[in-house]
């Protein structure tokens, strides 16, 4: 082939440019092949590395404790069992905390994603003395951390009375900054034409934002909906602080309850771990285009 | 329908800019109205004002003999088109097009009636059931302005609609508006940066620079007869020629001179010049592209070497430099013209404008005109 590829254009006939041409794509085709092999065989790898905590403790759900704790290295059961899922529902009430855990974060994202997207299209759409100061403090809060207002906040939920009680483990989360910054950003990007020329139809600001706005912001509800959603769900030392009777703990607490002093056992805390994690990733696998989509609008000129 | 009044309209910013200053016009009923001029003239910002999308700074603004001032938009009973066509994604033609009439809560059979009759006037009918985004930008465009139409309001606003459309697409649009202007009779005021639309749409022209009107006009009227330098230098295209010159005298006659050549003046002109004191003075001579001609009276040429020739079918343009002034003329076809060639130019004196050194007003405005502003 190199005789053919040393000839001048002129000398070369019609089948050995036929040859030259099948070659030459021949070692494209090989070429790329390859390199989308070890792109593939890379990102296996690393997945792998990532989910071996989560497949393991899916696995050892599914061990009896006598499997578990031998010197014999058990990646996956010999005996696989439902029995650590049984006695995890018998031992604390987890279908219950399921269903708390499930009302708190569903009722904290729908409050989030009204009170968000109606902050942010003031911040965004409104005209009004001293927007950006405002914006800029309810920024600022984000730079507070939880930790540091719970015991303040329990104070003043107590001064209510309000302990034990599902609008104590809703009401204080039923916005955020985080939120409100996310919406806005959305909205940033949102051609303001398109509210001029309602507000020109004799739209007003509340039709404008549930007939238009957050038909077209879908994304972005999405993403938040997903980030709130799991946030929720695993939240931990409010719920722990603020809730003493079985009927209104959360899941995250309940799992805490499988570990007891008396009767430790590893494969059923797993077990309840493994079921609990399950709504959390359902939802992540279902938004997670949402998210992802949602978390980059208004980053690049679209 | 509906006429507009605008006294006295200002508006200011916070920090001290006037976008618009001392704005007083009427727009008469059933006049389709152009506002023109470069961009930062604030003619958006005056058209946003009438809308009720920014504030007016001070003035009066009324619409049918209402003050409209502090009325919010959806009040003033009128529509608007934007550039970017402000359509609703996710709704169909139809529904972007009942939209507004749906929040006015007008009778379904009636609103009904009015998008098929305004989807038969723009000939969408066939796309009443797509969305936006499966529209051409000249489709889509149609669906704006149908959107305004079904809203029969005493007004209609347009704000650089034609902007992002390609040149053919233009132009096609720009006769259609003009039928449907004729069609509904509605009082049009329309915002645009391009003086061709601004000319061949507009039954009047409000030239604006600086936030201030230049010039109010019928546009062969200002074609003709600008008030100033900078309204000539506007409206046309290619743009007026201007050759700065001092006026000297010889005997009975004018020479306007710049650099070794001149262009001589006499009769009734001469006398008019004379008798406002020009002897001696720096006048700014405004000649169109295609008031050159290559044969004319002596002492009306000027020499220009040309750069470039462009052959537009109808007719050629010429461009170069006569004693370092650009210099562009429209020439018949026929005309044997080439590149690099030095050629003489006979100008029309009879179409001279004559604009004053110093302010750039053209100085017989008045006399040429009904001297109006």
């Amino acid at each position: 082939m190199e005789n053919i590829i040393a000839k001048s254009p002129e000398h070369i006939s019609r089948e050995e440019l036929i040859a030259l041409q099948k070659l030459e794509n021949q070692k494209a085709k090989i070429k790329r092949r390859s390199e989308t092999g070890i792109l593939i065989g890379a990102n296996v790898v690393m997945a792998i590395l990532i989910l071996l905590p989560l497949l393991y403790a899916i696995s050892i759900a599914f061990m009896p404790s006598s499997e578990l704790f031998t010197t014999a290295m058990n990646l996956i059961p010999q005996h696989p069992t439902l029995e650590n899922f049984h006695q995890a529902l018998v031992k604390v009430p987890l279908v219950r905390f399921v269903i708390n855990s499930f009302v708190v974060a569903a009722c904290i994202t729908f409050g989030q994603i009204i009170s968000c997207s109606l902050a942010a299209f003031s911040f965004s759409f409104l005209e009004f003395k001293g927007k950006n100061i405002l914006f800029m403090i309810v920024m600022a809060t984000m730079m507070i951390p939880g930790e540091a207002t719970i015991i303040s906040n329990y104070l003043t939920v107590s001064g209510w009375k309000w302990l034990d009680s599902y609008q104590v483990l809703i009401v204080p989360y039923l916005t955020s900054a985080m939120g409100i910054f996310l919406f806005r950003q959305f909205y940033m990007s949102f051609p303001i034409s398109l509210y001029e020329s309602a507000k020109i139809d004799g739209c007003s600001n509340i039709r404008f934002i549930f007939r238009i706005l957050l038909p077209l912001t879908k994304s972005a509800i999405g993403a938040m909906a997903v980030y709130t959603f799991i946030n929720a769900w695993n939240m931990y030392m409010w719920p722990l602080l603020v809730t003493g009777s079985n009927e209104l703990r959360t899941v995250q607490i309940g799992i805490g309850m499988l570990d007891s002093v008396d009767s430790q056992s590893i494969t059923l805390m797993i077990a309840g771990v493994v079921m609990i994690i399950l709504p959390s990733i359902s939802i992540f696998i279902v938004g997670q285009k949402q998210l992802i989509r949602g978390m980059f609008s208004g980053a690049v000129k679209g | 329908m509906a006429s507009v009044s605008l006294v006295n309209i200002c508006k200011s910013y916070n920090n001290g800019f006037q976008a618009v200053k001392n704005f007083n016009l009427k727009v008469e009923e059933g006049e389709f109205l152009i506002l023109v001029g470069p961009s930062g003239c604030g003619k958006s910002t005056t058209l946003r004002m009438i809308a009720g999308l920014d504030e007016i700074s001070d003035g009066e603004l009324w619409i049918k003999d209402r003050l409209v001032n502090f009325l919010k938009p959806q009040e003033r009973n009128l529509s608007m088109v934007f550039q970017n066509y402000a359509l609703y994604p996710h709704m169909t033609v139809y529904q972007n097009m009942a939209f507004g009439l749906k929040v006015h809560g007008i009778d379904k059979d009636e609103i009904d009636k009015r998008v098929k009759h305004a989807a038969e006037i723009l000939e969408i009918s066939h796309l009443l059931d797509r969305r936006p985004n499966a529209l051409s930008g000249g489709q889509k465009q149609r669906v704006a302005i149908g959107s305004v139409i079904v809203r029969q309001a005493d007004l209609l606003l347009m704000d650089e609609p034609l902007s992002n459309l390609d040149a053919k697409l233009r132009s096609q649009m720009r006769v259609e508006l003009a039928k449907l202007h004729q069609k509904l009779g509605a009082t049009i005021i329309y915002v645009t940066h391009d003086q061709v639309e601004a000319m061949t749409l507009g039954t009047r022209i409000v030239v604006m620079k600086d936030g201030e009107i230049q010039q109010a006009d019928k546009p062969a009227e200002l074609y003709r007869n600008p008030v100033n330098q900078f309204v000539a230098g506007f409206i046309g295209s290619p743009t007026m020629n201007f050759i700065e010159t001092i006026v000297y005298r010889v005997g009975n006659e004018l020479q306007l001179k710049f650099g070794n050549q001149y262009i001589q003046v006499k009769g009734l002109l001469a006398k008019r010049l004379l008798n406002m004191d020009y002897e001696g003075r720096e006048l700014t001579v405004g000649i169109r592209p295609e008031d050159f001609h290559l044969e004319g009276e002596e002492g009306t040429d000027i020499e220009m070497e040309i750069d470039v020739r462009e052959m537009l079918g109808a007719e050629i343009l010429i461009h170069g430099e006569s004693e370092k002034t650009p210099i562009s003329a429209k020439l018949p076809p026929e005309s044997k013209v080439r590149a690099g060639e030095r050629v003489k130019l006979y100008a029309d004196i009879a179409e001279l404008k004559l604009f004053d050194a110093e302010t750039g007003v053209n100085i017989f405005y008045a006399q040429n005109g009904n001297g109006e502003a």
